[in-house]
């Protein structure tokens, strides 16, 4: 293995792969930063341009392009509010506040910093893997990832600001909005309301503009002022940011490493990376209460795991040669066309290939982190856009992103309904992150039950993962509240 | 196949002469394209889109970006190809028949079990008639493989065992079949699993255990599980020169001396299977630019890095159809006389499948050209050819505008939706759903209420956009092509406290 990973140092330590694969990150930090422009979207653009590329070339600038969008999709969350991407919209929750109290060079440092440390954290956990690789995936089937997106539910609670009823009542909301569309397995249209345009579902990207992108900026039009209500950003903030991410390594480690997990997972995808680490940190870290107001941790969770999930990720395409997420399926299908073949032919005979991998995800999150702090110091401005250029400027680009969703006049109708229901949520002070999440996994939580039932009948609860699983939300659930119970005596003595 | 070409070259010769006297008028070296000639610089400048209705990697995906790679530099003009993704079959097809711009622009990417089997099936979510559509060639794979995993083969026959899983998207692909008829005819002890979202995802439960069986016909993936993964081919679909010794599984059935009822229900349920990755346009797309999209298409994957790349992913054993060949192999499968139907409907229910809603409703629209004996004999001409029907008093079901009749309310003129079946001899109808004539007093709210007078009374209609049919002029449309003073042909149904349209025809 060392051989290989020499041999994969030395192909790719030539001037063209790396001009490439910075050529590469520039366009995925581009892509990220501006919604609805990223993500597969923008790989599959590319793709018969890499396909005219040597493999080394190719692998360098597609890695480059597609593991770096959640590094520049941070810019719009923390900034405006609009989660750039699937990945970036526990961000929005405390980077947004964050910004408001003029702390946005602090949290975008932080964010990248994070992003870097997570990044580097998932290839190098890919690194360790490769002699396990398949055993690894394989001990997750459908029931323990039906396991996953019920912990992820069971999060809701922390996300629900001392409001776990309304938070339960928004993901149940969340969850009904999933099943709208054609059932897979039966071809039944549901929820359609006579409107073809249901017939595919409602699209993610809406859920997450409509339910925080178009309230915020309804708000800041509102209250007619700007992003930032102080007058300073504050000089030390990219310094203070970059001391956050090692005042919290403990926490950047444990996200990096939920966020490999999520990424190692096929089916769970970059939507949930970025909520489980979120909801694991406000669980578990000390002094939450201003988690959702602008917390640093709240920025530092998901932004650690959104970028180490590209590791993960990276694991069961190359240990299988099949593609766990439609970005990994583009990449798949752009490595074949190379003539590289992932799988198990790659891992006895071409490991110098996944070794170029390796090292270029880890040079992709290095450069992406190092773009974007330049950026820090004039992007952070924007926070003293007045709202009659930001609130236009950014309402277009999200009408741009939502219409990227169906590609139809009806994407623009759809965000409109769904927005002014965002917005009612904002202002009567129903959580809106339960429902976000509810939605995203409400079509996990019905397929993996279905397999499960569909395969194992009800034997599938006594397998030893899901019960290990079912052990750890029960901690989950309970952990605060024991938490709770035990700090009450001293607040009592204190008072 | 250049008709573009020789049509092309008779519009420019007819032309010629007067288009020579307006170009000496405006001046040397000013070249005005005869119209002739539009159809050629059609694709210049412009961009095919490739709209594949799958999600990215799976079979229909990887079939479709690799046509895509090669396709654009044989269209004359060389247009840019972009290549897009829309997840689910039946919502890309619905897409693509009604909404789908004919244009020749966009081109769907569709796998016949994903699109074809909805249809044979009766599906309610099917909106597309794919006879309409311009098709523009197919890549076949071959016929699917079957394969286990080798530790599980001991329990293929022993009932008495844990059942072997067999995974599948849903369940109209070939394989499915195989799996089904295996099931019932070979004794294969099997648990089906439905429901995954993809291929993908199907290749992945086999990885991680979870299913022990699945078909595919992507070589690729095959070899590799057989040589990787501990799996072995069990059956193919049809003999395949690359997998030899391999049993052929008609032929195993052909032992079982099995009813022509069954071989009909194999046939039916295997019409899915007539295309495989089917490339087709939307309906009325102008003829010049599908004859090029089809010329094109050929030569795309004639071309040596496609051909190379082919027989990589999918094997040696692959096949090309021409648009033309699409066509007919697409209505064949549609038209075929659902004799097994009854055998298909009873192994789904048994083995807990999606049903069959095909023969359960009525299919085919015709208009009586007379009515004999009260009722007792129909002379109607269906595809061009005169037919010959009778109606039993027990077995036939009437319905006149949505209620139940005697056969004697059967008229001369009336246009039904009806099936038929032979018994003995004879063709005899099974289902007749007659539609009320009507005249639409007032349509309202962009077709979405229908207001008109029938057999005295006033009727107050909802159409649905979802689930009521509507054909003018024998296209499917949308509900807002339906106007006021309009006669159209209709059946309607309760739904709640409303009264909905079912099937609306309008000449």
């Amino acid at each position: 293995m060392f051989e290989a990973l020499m041999q994969g140092l030395t192909a790719l330590a030539q001037p063209v792969p790396l001009g490439w694969l910075f050529f590469g990150v520039v366009l995925g930090v581009w892509g990220g930063a501006l919604p609805g422009v990223g993500g597969p979207a923008q790989l599959a653009v590319l793709l018969p341009f890499a396909m005219l590329m040597e493999p080394v070339n190719a692998i360098a600038f597609l890695i480059g392009v597609t593991t770096v969008g959640n590094t520049g999709n941070t810019f719009t969350s923390v900034l405006v509010a609009v989660p750039g991407g699937s990945g970036a919209q526990a961000t929005v929750l405390d980077g947004y506040p964050m910004a408001r109290n003029g702390q946005a060079r602090r949290a975008l440092s932080a964010a990248f910093m994070v992003s870097m440390l997570g990044g580097i954290i998932g290839a190098l956990i890919l690194f360790g893997s490769i002699p396990v690789m398949k055993s690894v995936v394989r001990s997750f089937g459908s029931p323990e990832l039906f396991m996953f997106t019920i912990w992820g539910l069971s999060m809701i609670g922390t996300m629900s600001a001392g409001a776990p009823l309304k938070g339960l009542s928004a993901a149940v909301l969340g969850v009904l909005l999933s099943t709208v569309g054609q059932d897979i397995k039966s071809g039944v249209i549901r929820f359609d309301i006579d409107q073809p345009y249901l017939w595919d579902g409602i699209s993610v990207v809406l859920i997450s503009l409509s339910i925080f992108a178009i309230p915020e900026m309804i708000a800041l039009a509102a209250r007619k002022g700007r992003v930032a209500e102080v007058t300073e950003l504050g000089e030390k903030g990219i310094l203070e940011g970059i001391k956050d991410a090692f005042r919290h390594k403990w926490l950047v480690l444990r996200s990096a490493a939920i966020g490999t997990w999520v990424g190692i997972l096929p089916g769970l995808g970059s939507d949930v990376a970025d909520w489980f680490a979120y909801a694991h940190a406000k669980q578990t870290e000390r002094n939450t209460e201003n988690f959702g107001k602008g917390d640093v941790r709240g920025v530092i969770a998901p932004e650690s795991s959104n970028n180490a999930k590209e590791g993960g990720a990276l694991l069961t395409t190359l240990a299988f040669g099949i593609p766990g997420s439609t970005s990994m399926a583009l990449l798949l299908i752009a490595f074949v066309g190379v003539g590289l073949n992932p799988g198990p032919e790659m891992l006895e005979g071409e490991l110098h290939y996944i070794m170029i991998i390796v090292v270029a995800l880890v040079l992709s999150q290095i450069l992406a982190s190092g773009i974007c702090w330049a950026m820090i110091k004039p992007a952070a401005y924007v926070c003293f856009f007045p709202f009659y250029i930001l609130v236009p400027l950014i309402v277009g680009l999200t009408f741009l992103s939502a219409f990227s969703a169906h590609f139809s006049i009806l994407d623009i109708f759809a965000l409109l309904i769904l927005s002014l229901f965002g917005y009612l949520m904002k202002v009567t002070g129903w959580p809106r992150a339960p429902i976000v999440l509810g939605f995203v996994l409400g079509q996990k939580v019905e397929l993996y039950l279905w397999l499960s039932v569909a395969r194992y009948d009800m034997d599938w609860v006594w397998r030893p993962g899901v019960m290990i699983l079912g052990a750890l939300i029960a901690f989950t659930l309970l952990w605060p509240v024991w938490k709770a119970r035990r700090a009450a005596p001293a607040a009592q003595a204190a008072q | 196949m250049s008709t573009i070409h020789d049509h092309a070259r008779e519009m420019i010769a007819g032309r010629a002469s007067r288009i020579a006297a307006a170009a000496l008028v405006v001046g040397a070296g000013l070249a005005i394209a005869p119209p002739a000639a539009a159809a050629d610089d059609f694709y210049k400048d412009k961009t095919l889109t490739v709209v594949i209705a799958s999600r990215a990697g799976g079979g229909t995906d990887t079939t479709g970006r690799l046509v895509a790679r090669f396709w654009g530099d044989t269209i004359p003009g060389k247009p840019k190809v972009l290549v897009r993704n829309k997840t689910l079959q039946v919502i890309a097809a619905n897409d693509l028949h009604l909404k789908g711009h004919p244009d020749g622009l966009a081109v769907g990417v569709f796998a016949g079990g994903g699109t074809l089997g909805p249809v044979l099936r009766g599906s309610s979510s099917v909106r597309y008639n794919l006879l309409e559509w311009g098709h523009v060639g197919t890549v076949d794979r071959g016929p699917s493989v079957q394969i286990i995993r080798k530790s599980a083969l001991a329990r293929l026959r022993d009932p008495k065992a844990k059942p072997i899983a067999m995974g599948s998207v849903s369940t109209d692909r070939t394989q499915d079949s195989t799996a089904v008829f295996g099931a019932e005819y070979l004794g294969w002890n099997l648990k089906f699993v439905l429901g995954y979202p993809n291929s993908n995802a199907i290749y992945l439960a086999y990885g991680r255990g979870e299913i022990d069986m699945f078909g595919s016909g992507t070589v690729k993936i095959l070899n590799r599980f057989i040589r990787d993964e501990g799996a072995v081919a069990l059956v193919t679909e049809t003999a395949r020169p690359d997998y030899p010794g391999v049993p052929v599984f008609t032929e195993l059935l052909k032992k079982k001396n099995l009813s022509k009822e069954v071989w009909s229900a194999l046939r039916q349920w295997n019409g899915a299977g007539a295309v495989d990755k089917f490339f087709s346009v939307p309906p009325k797309t102008p003829q010049d630019r599908l004859a090029i999209l089809r010329t094109s298409f050929i030569a795309a994957t004639k071309d040596p890095g496609f051909m190379k790349q082919a027989e990589n992913v999918f094997g040696g054993g692959y096949t090309i159809l021409s648009g033309e060949q699409t066509h007919a192999a697409i209505a064949g499968a549609i038209a075929q006389d659902p004799e097994g139907l009854e055998v298909i409907k009873r192994l789904r229910a048994k083995y807990k499948l999606p049903p069959v809603s095909r023969g359960g409703k009525p299919k085919v629209a015709v208009t009586f050209d007379e009515v004999q004996r009260d009722g007792r004999v129909l002379l109607f001409k269906h595809k061009g050819k005169a037919m010959k029907l009778r109606v039993s008093g027990s077995r036939s079901e009437i319905t006149v505008a949505g209620k139940v009749s005697p056969r004697d309310a059967l008229k001369t003129g009336m246009t039904c939706l009806m099936n038929w079946e032979k018994r003995g001899d004879r063709l005899e109808a099974r289902k007749v759903d007659c539609l009320a004539k009507v005249k639409f007093d007032e349509v309202q709210r962009d077709g979405r209420v229908l207001l008109f007078t029938h057999d005295g009374k006033k009727m107050k209609l909802r159409v649905s956009g979802g689930r009521s049919e509507i054909t003018v002029g024998g296209a499917m449309k949308p509900r807002s092509a339906l106007k006021t003073g309009m006669t159209c042909s209709l059946n309607w149904a309760k739904r709640g406290d409303r009264v909905e349209a079912r099937k609306v025809i309008c000449p």
